[in-house]
């Protein structure tokens, strides 16, 4: 299998230890990535959609076309390039005057959106690899290890374009947590936002469902955190050292990329994965390991 | 802005009239939690009320997450994530966005990546291993930029 790879800017630009981790898993599994020439920005579905929508799906459009040129599916690994991505996919291959607006855009980049390609996440690129397969490759099953799983807004939310999982109860990450020989434990607001869409504009409130959401995993005792998006990454792992708990501790709850933690069962040594980049030491997760 | 514009009137009579006040949004909004006198309900209620002023220069709008929850639960199908992005969409062409939103586009329009590009994160991925950022893309990011009449939105601001 191999796909059109999407990393997108936060992971490629603030989080590089994620894409280490992700290639390294999909190459394990003999997932193979192709590199996708001038890609840019998805068009972020946060700032650029609320600034206008059709100049946000003419961006999406555009990196779609180069997939398109390459005759692959795009495999993208942020939760916010793959709103935006799929959406501009879905939307365009559904509504033609949209889609002739847009390739009016494209026309004059010598482009044009032609609806040839599928966009997915990282838990389907695995679902297509064979759950089978995963099993067979966990070397070293995380036993005992208790995981609080966040599966991030983007990936399941709006539902009817997204068509990932349920939008309010989730339950695919959770499996493949378990996949990986870890427990995926049950919390309090687990599918409470973690607040990234509220940081450019009001950085202490976000802050303040950063801190909510470590309490109900903490009230769950569970070892760690497991996120699938960059910006879910930097509220728990970043923002969690500037929170602290109200009677003044601090948390110290690890939060691992999903790609991190199935590395490490599938043997993968952890000074191979860059966790020392993490800015809330995975020491205890590590420690606990078989 | 005199005349209420034509889209704000098709949304309103389309989408936000749908709604019977029940108030899912607020219980299941992250934003509401963490900033007590954001109600999403009520902006609604004002556009109801006539108040599409106010919601259209206000901060509210700009509050909401996009986490889109309140979307999957309205019982009425009202969509208001969509709603507000098309409320923001609407005051951004009107001279009205946060200066951080407007910011972020910038850095797109500029490098094509809204995450700013740092010499040590650039040496970091060498030292990773990991291939080129891709820098290639971004002239005809900025075309499209112009073509769509967003950078007209991000000059505006500027002068």
């Amino acid at each position: 299998m191999s796909y059109a790879f999407f990393p997108g800017c936060m992971i490629q630009l603030r989080l590089p230890y994620m894409e280490q981790a992700a290639r390294k898993l999909l190459d394990l599994l003999d997932i193979e990535v192709l590199e996708m020439p001038g890609a840019t920005c998805c068009g972020d579905p946060i700032s650029f959609q609320s600034l206008g929508r059709d100049p946000w799906l003419a961006v999406a459009a555009r990196n779609l076309s180069i997939a398109e040129e390459m005759g692959k599916d795009v495999l993208t690994l942020c939760s916010g390039c793959y709103e935006t991505l799929k959406t501009a996919n879905v939307k365009l291959k559904e509504e033609k005057p949209l889609r002739d607006y847009v390739n009016g855009v494209l026309s004059k980049l010598g482009r044009e959106f032609k609806g040839t390609v599928e966009v997915k996440n990282l838990l389907e690129a695995l679902e297509d690899a064979g759950e089978d397969k995963i099993e067979d490759g966990v070397v070293r099953p995380l036993k005992g290890l208790r995981v609080a799983t966040h599966i991030g807004c983007h990936l399941v939310r709006p539902s009817d374009i997204l068509g990932f999982d349920d939008p309010i109860r989730p339950v695919v990450f959770d499996r493949f947590v378990d996949l990986a020989g870890a427990e995926s434990v049950p919390y309090v607001q687990k599918m409470l936002c973690c607040g990234a869409g509220l940081r450019m504009v009001e950085a202490k409130k976000s802050a303040r469902l950063v801190e909510m959401k470590l309490e109900h995993v903490s009230e769950a005792d569970a070892d760690c955190i497991a996120v699938l998006c960059p910006f879910c990454m930097i509220q728990y792992d970043v923002t969690q050292r500037t929170v602290k708990r109200s009677d003044g501790g601090d948390f110290r709850i690890p939060v691992l990329y999903y790609p991190e933690l199935l590395c490490l069962a599938m043997g993968v040594q952890p000074e191979e994965l860059g966790l020392e980049h993490h800015r809330t030491s995975v020491e205890s997760v590590l420690k606990k390991l078989p | 802005m005199k005349e209420m514009p034509e889209e704000l009137d098709e949304l309103i009579q389309e989408k936000v009239l749908f709604c019977y006040q029940c108030g899912a949004c607020v219980g299941s909004c992250p934003t509401a939690r963490a900033v007590p006198e954001y109600n999403p309900r009520r902006i609604i209620e004002k556009l109801v009320m006539g108040g599409w002023k106010d919601v259209l220069s206000g901060s509210s709008i700009w509050l909401c997450t996009l986490c889109h929850t309140c979307l999957e639960v309205c019982p009425q199908g009202v969509g208001l994530s969509r709603i507000i992005i098309e409320l923001r969409n609407l005051a951004a062409r009107n001279g009205v966005a946060p200066s951080e939103f407007l910011r972020s586009a910038r850095q797109m329009a500029s490098t094509g990546w809204t995450a700013t590009v740092s010499s040590s994160v650039l040496r970091r991925r060498k030292q990773l291993g990991l291939p080129d950022v891709e820098t290639t893309g971004v002239e005809e990011v900025r075309k499209t930029l112009e073509l769509t009449g967003l950078a007209d939105i991000l000059e505006d601001k500027e002068g």
